[in-house]
């Protein structure tokens, strides 16, 4: 769901390598052990009936686990719900292990179909040679096939053992059914961890317990770059339930994992660590790191920059008129209901650490790095998360856990409190955008320049992505991704130095990009006295495009199914209807690459006691085949409530090294009050499988900003919308 | 070692604890092992920790446990002894779930809230609701889900 695409290009090498290569991995098992019917690792069947998916793939709210068994219960004939999920832990069997990009769906659709197909269609040989019948004259449904003419019908489980004993079936002998066969693809279905979730029985990372685990909170350094000098923990010790106090060195800033220097305050329970960590003295180095990152940005932007594009065409039109605007997104944390936490156990040989992360790899990586292990003696155990939004990318809480654990010989817990999750984590860059465009006679845009600066989450974290120039790929692709045709365009960007932790966040630079584009598109628009939905319609580009985003990456453009979408949002949201006295309408159209999909965002608000109120949204999406519409529908509302989240509220500042924010109550969140009804329109599409992750969040942030824009009469051109406006209670409408 | 005597889901318990001021939410979370109350906070401002206290939400992260030993306290686990609690149902029916993490709050929310207000509108709920948060936004679907409990309760919402 959230993510990067540096990690979907990262995925998309371990497809090539992994590819479907790894195949019988469950066979070599021992002989005492009864066979497993296992075509490829992630799909075992078992002769007592088990069938189980595995999958490196973790389950954070996004559906990724209910997708991927509808997939392969489809090609097995199966009913999803009988198929077991099972989280595989960090192992070099499984490659390397990472959730994210909006990915997951869309990279193992065929792989989860053929195991499925392949696992049926051997059970069907062994069925045959079984009954002595032609397989062809078999069916299957449900776990069962049948043998119409003898009346013949069996559990898929009898023909387990046989199964085994073949050789794998050739790729062409594989063949999926076609979409008019599908009875689980698309279909309404249950989703996976329902049950348990609703009777609190499902068990996340943070409800883990390990005999004779103890809980411990850290005082980390508060300015950024701090050391540790001294500490005193004398009243520590006198408080009741303490155990230890550890120092973990940290790293230098920037660093790639980002861990401060802290003090870890060890106790019985969690209430005792938190306690006797307020009884804790410490004095920390001053820090030199006081950057004023908004400032900085501003002075950046006032550059030339890198340019990620440009054109000129030589006839282009004249310029009537030039419209400038300068657009500032600030910092925003991902604050996931259930904060970071991690548990870590050591015995003085094997390190195990049981995380919700996206990147067991990465942090299995950091792990062997920063402590010294061997890598086969440390393993990383994944689990249900409790949100994410690109938090869970990063690995320094686990890496905590881990150096704590090699201290303490003992399983030992951390929590971060929120205000550690606000004041100590990653953030999603802030960025200041110049946009200018020039007027032609006909009202039509002929000439269009955006310069971006922003921290780059590369350039922290792995600086040999960033090309000779020192560009940045992730922020080229959505500045190089312009929708609308102009005959004279040049993009650049500016990825700072590293100033503050910054983090990938559902879409990350989509958002600022898409958001600044489509407020300023829409400011022309109105500038131009033209309906915005014409406007943008008059401007899409007429054929597909392909974005060069740098020398081995491009992002695809069909600009029909952006039309169809922005058409369908239109009719939904009833655009050509009068506006109701008081209110306005926001439109913002945006693309995503997971591959390309489509959003467009229509938004009414108006104001209640001098606050805005969303009183009605139309989202329409184009996700390609949607393999589970319930679950596109929630990603697609769960998308504009961010969206609108960080338009309305949300900020972090930065003040001496410092984050300025500490709870909800100083960084709220959108709450249900102020969250309206969300129609969703998923148009029908052919496209492929697409992530929906991402996809809506970029315009559902310029969406409401554009309705506030008219609804205020004067443009936003920062965020959050509210901090601009007032203090008051915003409410939902009716 | 304070000895805090609870009485929680109909079961009388105990729980040994360091300190005397120790909040309810940790004397479920380490002292009882019942997880299904959530850690969100600490400040009362999420309403992950949200239990119900005779019948009241209540937030178990900023409630001493010592304030309540006499009261019946029920938590997500002891919502429906034997089967799921209508409101549970509802939550399934509507698909309301995303990450689910703050959802054993907003459901113990929405079971107060049903007691108190049989057929509740759409600004009862969000008045009712407003305190807990939901970053995955499952906010539409929670109204959907609390309508369609209130329709087909079956006369019984009370908590176990």
């Amino acid at each position: 769901m959230t993510a990067s695409s540096c990690t979907r290009r990262e995925f998309a090498r371990l497809l090539v390598a992994g590819g479907v290569g790894i195949a019988f991995v469950g066979c070599g098992r021992r002989a005492s052990e009864r066979k497993a019917l296992t075509p490829q690792w992630w799909i075992e069947l078992h002769d007592d009936g088990r069938i189980r998916m595995l999958t490196t793939k973790v389950e954070m709210g996004q559906g990724a686990h209910t997708g991927l068994r509808t997939l392969l219960a489809e090609e097995l004939d199966v009913e999803p719900a009988r198929i077991e999920i099972v989280q595989v832990p960090s192992d070099p069997r499984y490659g390397s292990i990472i959730t994210g990009g909006s990915y997951t769906v869309a990279g193992w659709h065929e792989r989860m179909r053929r195991a499925g197909a392949t696992a049926r269609h051997m059970l069907l040989l062994s069925a045959a040679r079984s009954w002595q019948v032609a397989a062809s004259e078999l069916a299957t449904a449900d776990g069962t096939i049948s043998h119409e003419p003898s009346g013949r019908q069996a559990a898929y489980a009898d023909f387990v053992s046989l199964a085994a004993e073949l050789p794998a079936p050739g790729e062409d002998s594989i063949s999926l059914k076609p979409q008019a066969a599908w009875r689980y693809i698309g279909k309404p279905a249950a989703v996976a961890h329902h049950g348990s979730l609703v009777v609190g029985e499902a068990r996340y990372g943070i409800d883990l317990h390990v005999p004779g685990m103890c809980h411990a909170v850290l005082a980390r350094a508060p300015t950024l770059g701090a050391r540790l000098d001294t500490f005193d923990d004398r009243a520590c010790r006198s408080t009741p339930g303490f155990i230890a106090s550890v120092v973990l060195r940290g790293n230098e800033w920037p660093s790639q994992d980002h861990c401060r220097d802290a003090i870890a305050i060890v106790a019985a329970d969690c209430w005792s660590a938190l306690r006797a960590r307020e009884a804790l003295e410490v004095s920390w180095h001053e820090s030199a790191v006081h950057p004023d990152p908004m400032q900085e940005l501003q002075t950046l932007c006032s550059r030339p920059g890198i340019v990620c594009h440009e054109r000129r065409q030589a006839d282009a039109p004249a310029i009537e008129h030039t419209i400038t605007a300068e657009f500032h997104h600030p910092y925003v944390a991902h604050v996931p209901m259930e904060p970071p936490n991690a548990t870590a156990s050591f015995d003085g040989e094997r390190m195990e650490v049981w995380c919700g992360n996206q990147r067991q790899t990465r942090l299995k990586d950091a792990i062997v790095r920063e402590l010294g292990m061997p890598a086969d003696r440390v393993t990383v155990h994944g689990s249900l998360i409790g949100g994410s939004f690109g938090r869970r990318l990063e690995v320094d809480y686990g890496l905590e856990a881990a150096k704590l654990a090699q201290h303490l010989r003992r399983p030992v817990q951390i929590l971060w409190t929120r205000e550690d999750d606000l004041r100590f984590g990653l953030y999603r860059s802030a960025s200041v955008h110049h946009l200018s465009a020039g007027i032609g006679a006909d009202k039509r845009i002929t000439m269009f320049r955006h310069r971006m600066a922003a921290e780059s989450v590369l350039r922290q974290q792995e600086p040999a992505q960033l090309d000779t120039r020192g560009a940045d790929w992730t922020l080229a692709a959505p500045l190089v991704s312009l929708l609308y045709d102009i005959p004279d365009v040049r993009i650049e960007q500016h990825p700072a130095q590293p100033m503050v932790p910054c983090a990938w966040w559902r879409g990350t630079y989509w958002n600022n990009v898409t958001a600044a584009v489509e407020c300023f598109i829409d400011e022309v628009a109105q500038s131009c006295d033209e309906d915005p939905l014409s406007f943008r319609l008059r401007h899409l580009h007429a054929v597909p495009q392909v974005f060069e985003v740098d020398a081995d990456t491009r992002v695809t453009f069909d600009p029909a199914r952006m039309r169809r979408v922005l058409q369908a949002a239109a009719e939904h949201a009833d655009w050509s209807a009068p506006i109701p006295a008081g209110h306005a309408r926001g439109l913002a159209c945006g693309i995503y690459d997971a591959p390309e999909c489509h959003a467009a965002v229509i938004v009414e608000m108006s104001m209640i006691d001098d606050s805005p109120v969303l009183s009605r949204v139309t989202v329409a999406v184009d996700v390609g085949i949607a393999i589970n519409p319930q679950i596109v529908r929630a990603q697609a509302i769960g998308g504009f409530v961010m969206g609108a989240s960080a338009a309305l509220h949300e900020r972090i500042d930065w003040s001496r090294g410092q984050v300025t924010q500490r709870s909800f109550a100083d960084y709220p969140l959108l709450r249900m009050h102020e969250c309206p009804v969300i129609d969703v329109v998923i148009v029908p599409s052919s496209a492929g499988v697409c992530g929906v992750g991402e996809i809506v969040t970029p315009a559902a942030i310029a969406a409401v900003s554009n309705a506030m824009s008219r609804l205020r009469g004067s443009r936003v051109r920062s965020w959050p919308v509210r901090q601009a406006i007032d203090p008051g209670h915003p409410r939902r409408g009716g | 070692m304070h000895t805090f005597r609870l009485t929680v889901n109909g079961q009388p318990r105990t729980a040994e604890m360091h300190h005397p001021d120790t909040p309810l939410l940790w004397v479920l979370r380490n002292g009882m092992q019942l997880t299904g109350t959530k850690y969100g906070c600490g400040m009362g401002l999420c309403g992950a920790c949200t239990v119900l206290v005779n019948g009241v939400p209540t937030r178990a992260c900023v409630t001493p446990a010592s304030a309540i030993a006499d009261q019946s306290i029920t938590t997500i686990e002891g919502l429906s002894a034997a089967s799921p609690h209508p409101v549970q149902r509802a939550w399934i029916a509507e698909q309301v779930v995303q990450c689910g993490y703050c959802q054993s709050g907003q459901i113990l929310s929405a079971v107060a809230l049903l007691a108190r207000v049989p057929h509740p509108t759409d600004d009862e709920i969000d008045a009712a609701m407003a305190g807990n948060l939901c970053r995955c936004g499952t906010y539409p679907r929670i109204r959907l889900a609390i309508h369609r409990a209130a329709r087909e309760r079956s006369g019984s919402v009370e908590p176990a």
